[in-house]
């Protein structure tokens, strides 16, 4: 197990649930595609963009290779971003109280007033 | 959440309603008998069975029964069912369109067209006992404010009522609801703590992540130690508690944007932790 394949397995399970999303969408007569995901590791984004399996990473479970056909059928997008902007940071680490006010602020949350 | 966010951006206000004894609706297709009730014996043949027309509450098929009696009627009344999502009802009527969500006995509609939603009821009030209950302010335990452009979702007052039920009403408030440094581990010492109150906390918490992502690490964290909780996993717990109460009208809210796209966001911790994220709002 290596970092990169740990980010590799989060992107792919990111993706099911991003196609779940999609699909529900499509109730709604809403088409999204190339739907951006935002990976702080260039490492699963080359990982992801190649279709060609690398004797490097021959250990990573096929079952996450599918994150590769979506991104070839151009239904996802994958893309860098840095860490500072990582706002999945808040699911993945206890944090301080200037990041996670932050972090907050950015995933929509505001105190609602009755 | 999706009905929620896609609701505001095309300004439709929903309304909800709710069946009245819903399950005694359904029509079962099996032959079920039923013991004679008491109060209800037929001194005659005490020994008769009596056999079921329509479904009763803590019948195995109840619920199906129900969901096939309505779904057909809906769609008697040109009604679409989503394609992934079976509960959810779409009505198109030229440029108008008519959105139903269910959730068992209540229903959460709304339309681009008002005079689309008061037929809908009218639909329905002629079909089954419904009580109307207006537009959406509550459901499930979850309160939704909705304004012109802007729609948000919070738990204040189940928040409030764990609040009373776990006897927190007096603590001091914390910032965040869990230390950067903290660690918890499998293997601890400390002293074991009372495993049904542990398991009661988290299992109120998990319910509260649906309109609080900030809390979801922490409760999931601890949602790890349930089956043999300490002193130190208690303390964790109780310092959500303590952030909770700082911000208990924290909620989330979505903002009517022309740029409506769903975006994912992916990180992994490689401490043997991986968690994901995605969002759909239509902010920026």
């Amino acid at each position: 197990m290596s970092p990169a394949e740990a980010e590799y397995i989060s992107a792919a399970s990111c993706c099911t649930q991003l196609l779940w999303m999609k699909h529900q969408l499509e109730d709604y007569q809403i088409n999204v595609n190339s739907i951006p995901i935002y990976c702080d590791s260039t490492a699963v984004i080359c990982l992801s963009k190649n279709p060609i399996l690398r004797s490097r990473a021959k250990h990573i479970e096929i079952k996450h290779h599918f994150i590769k056909d979506y991104v070839q059928k151009g239904i996802l997008d994958i893309q860098f971003i840095d860490t500072e902007h990582q706002w999945a940071d808040i699911f993945t680490k206890p944090l301080t109280v200037e990041r996670f006010d932050f972090i907050k602020k950015n995933l929509n949350m505001h105190f609602v007033s009755d | 959440m999706l009905l929620l966010s896609y609701a505001v951006n095309h300004g439709i206000i929903l309304y909800q309603m709710d069946v009245k004894i819903a399950f005694h609706n359904g029509v079962i297709s099996e032959e079920v008998f039923v013991k004679q009730p008491p109060g209800f014996e037929d001194l005659k043949y005490l020994d008769h069975v009596y056999k079921l027309k329509k479904s009763l509450y803590g019948l195995k098929q109840a619920p199906r029964a129900w969901y096939d009696r309505l779904s057909n009627f809906l769609i008697k009344n040109d009604f679409k069912r989503g394609q992934v999502n079976t509960t959810l009802f779409k009505r198109t009527l030229e440029k108008d369109i008519l959105v139903l969500q269910i959730y068992v006995d209540d229903m959460i509609f709304g339309s681009t067209n008002a005079s689309l939603c008061k037929e809908f009821s009218k639909l329905m009030q002629d079909e089954f006992e419904m009580s109307m209950m207006g537009e959406l302010k509550f459901f499930l335990g979850i309160q939704v404010n909705q304004s012109k452009d802007k729609v948000s979702v919070h738990q204040t007052k189940y928040f409030n009522e764990l609040l009373k039920k776990f006897k927190f009403e007096n603590c001091k408030v914390m910032n965040t609801p869990m230390h950067p440094t903290c660690t918890l581990s499998k293997e601890d010492t400390g002293s074991k703590v009372d495993q049904k109150l542990y398991r009661g906390m988290i299992g109120s918490l998990l319910y509260l992540t649906a309109s609080r992502p900030d809390i979801l690490f922490s409760v999931f964290l601890c949602a790890r130690f349930q089956s043999d909780p300490r002193e130190s996993h208690l303390t964790a717990v109780k310092r959500i508690f303590r952030y909770l109460k700082g911000t208990i009208n924290l909620g989330l809210l979505h903002r009517k944007s022309f740029d409506y796209k769903l975006v994912g966001f992916c990180d992994a911790d490689y401490a043997g932790d991986r968690i994901e994220r995605k969002s759909t709002s239509g902010n920026c």
